[in-house]
């Protein structure tokens, strides 16, 4: 049985704003994708490095019947992978180097430190990512799509419990944020991972994403299957749009956006 | 099958690529070597390489005066050489992956000011460490400052949270503080103590001693172990304080170990011979393009390096003017620079 992630009265803040207060969210299954959305300046990167263990929290954060608040860092890697929003720095690595030193960083309990087994999981995972070709090219001579692509590899080569990832394709053209996400759900389904990927294409989450999180102003405005969370009335409250929803054959809705609504009282 | 797979063809090319990097660390000490060599034949009196060699390995094989001019003025200097730009290279690596910072080096923080600073007292106002001989009480208090600066710097951070940026703004303004108050010093001392105080901060191998020497053989040695078991977290920092943390590592912890090691290395260096920048800042460069940043590689070939670059600037210091010493401080850049500029143009040919 895949195992679940719980969030009840998470409570998530920086020196002096309280960015996420007392929030509860539905259980987020594992085995499936689920598209965190919303505005700039929702939460939702604060919501991630809250689960990731890099912002401090109070409340609940359970996978299965484990609490993660509060393990401590090496504990907590040992289930929980996470991807920054921001494109890795110019490092002077090989692409299969930085793979590598994520796999050594701290050790995993299904891999160790043998360094032939590492080597293997960091080349197949660059291979699944789509850039095995690139391997041994620079990370510093890289575009910042392929930087992307490598900095998605690091987190996934590590097989996590818990994938968090703070938008991955931001930076991809479209075939790569197809393959990427595509490669999310076979990946959450092979391996019963609760994958969480914050996004901003509505419709790439309602095109590839089994459940759809609506974040604005730090609470839950929406949730459910796409067809269910996007809906043109919590679109134009949460992101001041008029918008067609339009259901295609897959049964996935499609979003055309035809104007935003005036400012509003905020 | 006899057709390698697209996989396995990659995972040979990396497994060239570290062998590739194993011979560049291999040929790196091949060079030091060779050039601590000649430093050692170097020289106005006329000992050639086969007495130096024969007199190394047997010292009654020479005459009293030059057995005396190898073992008692040559090696010392020699060796400080490379044990000192080992020293300030490993630490200004270290220095410029914890602080994310290619400009950084040894002395970024204010260490350097804060030697001179405790050199200073000793010198200028006689305050110091009692009990000491009268010649180490000028090092113990540049040891002593360099070292407590560190600490200070690290619980200033503490408060604030310890990220990158507080920790530098701190540093620099301890460096000012320092600085300032070491100016402070130098206009109130006598002729002879501020020339004293002038000549101890222009740094110089010449201060090199058989007593000295082991003091900081054996810091090096005990410092090197711990930046070498710490070499993947370094290299996972490389991308950035939350990927680090992320992966379980104790971000915190691992930069103020390895600022104890930087300050510990720094202070010593600092302490013996006075102030040598431009090694630290410099060997790490180098390195980078020799053998990248997996810092299992990048450690230790930022110690080669540095102790290259020491010793081919010890060489330099000898023979630049006819029968004077140069205070290596001096020289170090006038050699390094070069250097470092055709590596940097090569890499441009290249890419
Ligand atoms: N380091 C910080 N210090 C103080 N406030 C912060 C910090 N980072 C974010 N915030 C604030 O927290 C709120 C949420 O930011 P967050 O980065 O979580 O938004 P987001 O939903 O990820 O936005 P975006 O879509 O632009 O990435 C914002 O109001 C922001 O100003
Ligand atoms: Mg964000």
């Amino acid at each position: 049985m895949a195992e679940r992630l719980s969030v009840s009265d998470l409570t998530v803040g920086y020196r002096r704003r309280l960015v996420i207060d007392r929030l509860s969210l539905p259980p987020i299954g594992g085995g499936e994708v689920t598209a965190l959305i919303g505005p700039n300046g929702a939460g939702k990167s604060t919501l991630l490095r809250a689960l990731a263990g890099l912002q401090p929290a109070r409340g609940s954060v359970r996978l299965g019947g484990k609490e993660l608040l509060g393990l401590a860092p090496e504990r907590h890697a040992a289930h929980v992978s996470y991807m920054p929003q921001s494109v890795p720095a110019r490092v002077a690595l090989r692409v299969l180097e930085a793979v590598i030193s994520s796999l050594m960083a701290s050790p995993l309990p299904d891999l160790g430190r043998d360094s032939a087994a590492v080597r293997r999981r960091a080349m197949e995972t660059l291979d699944r990512v789509g850039i095995g070709d690139l391997a041994l090219e620079a990370l510093d001579e890289l575009s910042g799509g392929q930087r992307q692509l490598v900095s998605l590899a690091m987190s996934l080569a590590r097989n996590p419990q818990v994938l968090l990832l703070d938008e991955p394709t931001s930076a991809l053209d479209l075939h790569h944020q197809f393959r990427v996400m595509t490669l999310l759900s076979d990946l959450a389904r092979e391996r019963e991972t609760v994958t969480v990927v914050v996004l901003h294409d509505l419709n790439l989450a309602a095109a590839h994403a089994d459940r759809v999180m609506v974040l604005a102003g730090g609470r839950l405005a929406g949730h459910g299957t796409p067809l269910e969370a996007l809906t043109a009335d919590i679109l134009s409250d949460v992101y001041r749009v008029r918008a067609r929803i339009e259901n295609s054959a897959s049964g996935r809705p499609q979003i055309v956006v035809e104007g935003v609504t005036g400012v509003t009282a905020a | 099958m006899s057709f390698p797979l697209p996989a396995d063809h990659a995972l040979d090319r990396y497994g060239r690529v570290l062998r590739r990097r194993v011979l560049v660390l291999a040929a790196l000490t091949v060079a030091v070597f060779a050039s601590f060599c000649f430093d050692l034949v170097l020289g106005p009196s006329d000992l050639g390489v086969v007495d130096v060699l024969a007199g190394l390995v047997r010292p009654e094989s020479l005459s009293r005066g030059a057995s005396v001019i190898l073992w008692d003025v040559r090696l010392p200097y020699s060796l400080m050489a490379l044990i000192v730009g080992a020293a300030l290279s490993l630490a200004g690596a270290e220095m410029q992956t914890i602080l994310n910072n290619p400009l950084a080096s040894p002395f970024t923080l204010g260490v350097s000011s804060a030697a001179s600073f405790g050199a200073a007292l000793a010198i200028v106002v006689g305050v110091g460490i009692p009990g000491l001989p009268q010649s180490w009480i000028a090092p113990a208090n540049a040891f002593l400052f360099a070292f407590l600066s560190v600490l200070l710097l690290q619980a200033l951070a503490r408060l604030r949270g310890a990220g990158v940026e507080t920790l530098v703004l701190f540093g620099i303004a301890l460096a000012f503080a320092f600085n300032a108050l070491v100016a402070l010093m130098q206009f109130l001392a006598s002729q002879e103590a501020l020339q004293q105080l002038v000549f101890w901060s222009m740094g110089s191998l010449s201060r090199g001693t058989w007593e000295n020497l082991p003091v900081l053989a054996v810091i090096v040695a005990c410092t090197v172990p711990f930046s070498l078991n710490a070499s993947w977290k370094m290299t996972v920092l490389r991308f950035g304080e939350d990927r680090a943390r992320s992966f379980g590592i104790n971000v915190p912890r691992l930069r103020f170990a390895s600022l104890l090691r930087v300050s510990l290395l720094a202070a010593t260096a600092v302490a013996f011979v006075g102030t040598i920048g431009f090694v630290g800042l410099v060997g790490p460069h180098i390195t980078r393009l020799l053998l990248g940043e997996d810092h299992r590689f990048f450690l230790p070939g930022a110690m080669l390096t540095g102790a290259l670059v020491m010793s081919l600037a010890s060489i330099a210091s000898r023979s630049l003017v006819p029968g004077v010493i140069v205070p290596v401080g001096i020289v170090t850049a006038l050699v390094g620079v070069p250097f470092f500029l055709a590596l940097i143009l090569g890499r441009r040919e290249r890419s």
